[in-house]
């Protein structure tokens, strides 16, 4: 015990002088960034791991917050793309966007049967209405049926009751897509009259002539077609860009003047 | 031992000090020489030479730790003040005058400039430099911290020797 003390009051100070930095390169290492990386980064022999895991973390972490902000890029670019098209075509300085669009995430989808619906994670409190157009990265996937608070329906394209107004692009022919079950990668586009010129690859993109989607949206490609005997049409079948079982980012477009159109088209049915 | 309260006083202005006015790089020389005034060690320098080196060590970590949780650069002043603490006693021993140490408590006043520029250049320096290092982290800079050290012990240094003279320890 003696000893001890006698040691003790030798050496205390250096003790607690190796004490205390201690302490100090712990609080160091713990609590400053460039310190605690290059700690990190020198010791990564044996934490290796632990730092790969680490940045993993942080980068998922940040993952979904740099994909719901590319997600709104992409919305805002398709937003111009969109409206763009349509300056150019009606050759007017309309400042006054017709399209919105906005990103949805995908939270259900049912794809085995024939009426296909899909559930979007927005609903009227993001803005969105009955019929508007939703779109994916690559082409159409459906047209919105029900809306809550929150949450959507989206009639999805592989729906037998679905029908796009369609038209093949650089040819002014206009026809409509639909799905007839089974394969989800093919649809039917029908109303291409006998006398148009088609090719197979020909791409097939939405005509404008509906107010749920803006023209020139891409849908797919002709793979295969026949005439009809007897009939006035071909029977294209058409290739989609995109594959809906695989998507799950999604853009709803919305034609700011869908009310309007709507309102004088049912006059005339009337 | 008796801590006046003129001695707190003075620690918390040099803790304000440093905070306030020196708490920034003075300038960056040429780019990549950041120069820095350090006025906290003078906490611990201007303690009597007999004090107790435990009691200093603690001192020293706590005043330092003060400075860090405000600057938040937790544990680098920390570790660089207990540093030059640990060692203050050594270069005492070292710069001892001839005649030794007086024992009447007459402050580092009676031991002249000189002596008092040599004591706290050394010590100044080991300061910066620990803290420089820390700072790096690595021993890539060893030459950038060097010259660091070198300049910013220069550059604290009146500040030290002026406040010495003036305070009684």
């Amino acid at each position: 015990m003696f000893r001890f003390f006698k040691f003790f009051q030798n050496f205390g100070a250096t003790i607690l002088f190796i004490f205390l930095e201690c302490i100090a390169i712990f609080l160091i290492i713990r609590f400053n960034k460039g310190q605690s990386e290059i700690f990190l980064h020198s010791s990564n022999e044996i934490v290796s791991d632990l730092v790969r895991q680490q940045s993993k973390i942080k980068q998922s972490l940040d993952l979904k917050e740099q994909n719901d902000d590319l997600l709104l890029q992409n919305a805002q670019l398709i937003e111009e793309l969109v409206n763009e098209k349509i300056k150019t075509t009606r050759d007017s300085s309309d400042v006054e966007k017709k399209y919105e669009v906005l990103p949805a995430t995908i939270i259900n989808s049912t794809i085995h049967t024939l009426n296909n619906y899909i559930t979007l994670d927005k609903g009227v409190k993001d803005g969105l209405k009955k019929s508007m157009g939703v779109i994916g990265d690559k082409g159409i996937v459906g047209v919105i049926n029900q809306v809550s608070n929150k949450y959507s329906t989206v009639i999805s394209l592989l729906n037998i009751n679905l029908r796009i107004a369609a038209s093949i692009k650089t040819k002014e022919h206009s026809g409509y897509l639909t799905w007839s079950g089974g394969d989800y990668l093919h649809y039917k586009l029908n109303g291409i009259p006998k006398y148009a010129n088609i090719v197979i690859g020909d791409e097939v993109i939405t005509s404008g002539y509906s107010s749920i989607f803006p023209k020139g949206i891409k849908i797919g490609r002709i793979e295969t077609y026949e005439v009809i005997r007897g009939g006035a049409f071909y029977d294209i079948t058409v290739r989609s860009y995109q594959d809906l079982t695989q998507t799950s980012l999604v853009y709803v477009v919305k034609n700011n003047d869908f009310e309007e159109i709507n309102e004088l088209e049912n006059l005339n049915e009337n | 031992m008796k801590i006046r309260p003129l001695f707190i006083l003075f620690c918390v202005l040099v803790l304000v000090a440093q905070k306030v006015i020196f708490s920034d790089a003075l300038m960056v020389v040429a780019n990549q020489y950041p120069l820095m005034i350090f006025v906290l060690p003078l906490i611990i320098l201007a303690l009597p030479i007999n004090f107790d080196k435990p009691l200093l060590l603690i001192s020293a970590f706590l005043i330092g730790l003060t400075l860090d949780i405000f600057n938040d650069t937790l544990g680098i002043n920390t570790f660089a003040l207990v540093m030059m603490a640990y060692f203050r006693s050594s270069i005492l021993n070292l710069v001892q005058p001839r005649q030794g140490y007086k024992t009447d408590n007459s402050g580092y006043k009676s031991y002249g400039i000189g002596w008092i520029s040599i004591y706290l250049g050394v010590c100044l320096f080991i300061f910066s430099f620990t803290f420089f290092m820390i700072d790096a982290f690595t021993l890539v800079y060893l030459k950038r911290v060097l010259i660091s050290s070198a300049m910013s012990t220069l550059v604290s240094l009146p500040f030290g020797v002026l406040l010495l003279m003036i305070f009684k320890a």
